[in-house]
């Protein structure tokens, strides 16, 4: 019976020293963790570019443990030479304005039907030309410039094998600081890990 | 200095600056070597002017990240503050990073409502070269993150 009642009150008291250290000690073991975020960017026109890239170098420049994994069209993000381009085909939430003139021009919204977009060669090239001019009027940083942030902040940049083979690269057509080629199987126990997971 | 084309280094001479050349060289901004690269307009436009000029790259995060290089004239009594670096005499160049609650790029010309942005290591992502000119009665600078601007 003595037994018992000590055991209970030894219970108890443990609960209540627990109740009493535990929020603490695990708030410290919180504050003393380093955020992560992980990325799987799966996009590679320019406008899709630019998330991965900010998020990626914003969230480095916080101190967080960043892991981006580039797989299908967002491989192309890591070439040497990046292509990316844009096509306001297709893409109606696409401003088609002119990044120069008065003000009054640069204001303008001007429609452009599917078919000229689609019948015209070289449109896109020309779309992409105004997206980089209108980017660059507002001290916009480039994605050549992004991604050399990235990895001077330490951004950990991993490829998907797979699209690598399916799409037929070799591995001396991207840029030398990507970490690992690999697969899914890689990559989701670190996005499982990760405080952020963002698919873009 | 007389308007050497490569000078490096962080001792500069204590010389006016000759404006009948641009200026290229090296600087050191937050202990990483930025190259500079300044025109021989704003080389002339240093030596009249009266106070010293300050020339602060900006890298701005918010939905985008935006760069600008900020010119304000030192009127003080002392130096400029330790973060900024003597480029030439009159001329002083720094940086930092900020980041806005608001994300109106009309203000990009303007002043948005800035705050420094913690950045843990702000060392690395110091430019790697910065350029100054000046035309039509202001200056222009303009700065970048790869190797060759």
């Amino acid at each position: 019976m003595n037994t018992e009642a000590t055991n209970t009150d030894m219970d108890k008291w443990l609960s209540d020293k627990l109740d009493e250290m535990l929020p603490a000690k695990l708030q410290e073991i919180e504050d003393a963790k380093t955020p992560s975020m992980a990325i799987i960017a799966t996009k590679g026109t320019l406008d899709w570019a630019y998330p991965p890239f900010i998020l990626a170098s914003t969230a480095a420049a916080l101190g967080w443990d960043t892991s981006v994994f580039f797989t299908f069209y967002g491989l192309l993000l890591l070439k040497k030479e990046l292509p990316c381009e844009v096509s306001p085909l297709g893409n109606p939430a696409m401003p088609m304005k002119m990044p120069f003139g008065p003000q009054w021009f640069q204001n303008i919204n001007w429609p452009m039907p599917n078919l000229i977009m689609a019948a015209i060669p070289g449109f896109e090239k020309v779309a992409t030309g105004l997206m980089k001019k209108t980017f660059k009027n507002k001290g916009v940083a480039t994605i050549e410039e992004l991604r050399s942030l990235c990895l001077e902040a330490d951004v950990k940049m991993v490829a998907c094998q797979m699209t690598v083979d399916v799409f037929g690269f070799s591995r001396d057509e991207f840029i030398p600081e990507v970490s690992d080629y690999v697969g899914a199987t890689y990559f989701l126990p670190v996005a499982q890990k990760s405080d952020v997971c963002l698919f873009i | 200095m007389h308007g050497h084309p490569h000078q490096a280094g962080l001792a500069l001479p204590d010389t006016v600056a000759s404006h009948k050349s641009a200026y290229s060289g090296h600087i050191k901004v937050l202990g990483k070597p930025v190259r500079i690269h300044i025109t021989r307009a704003a080389l002339r436009a240093l030596s009249r002017h009266g106070h010293p000029v300050i020339a602060e790259m900006e890298l701005y995060f918010s939905c985008l990240i935006r760069k600008q290089v900020l010119f304000s004239e030192f009127t003080g009594p002392a130096a400029p503050s330790e973060d900024c670096t003597r480029v030439l005499p009159g001329l002083y160049a720094s940086f930092r990073a900020v980041t806005t609650k608001h994300c109106r790029i009309i203000d990009t010309d303007g002043k948005p409502p800035v705050e420094a942005m913690p950045i843990r290591e702000p060392r690395r992502f110091v430019p790697d070269w910065l350029r100054i000119d000046f035309r039509r009665g202001k200056w222009k600078g303009e700065y970048g993150f790869s190797r060759n601007p």
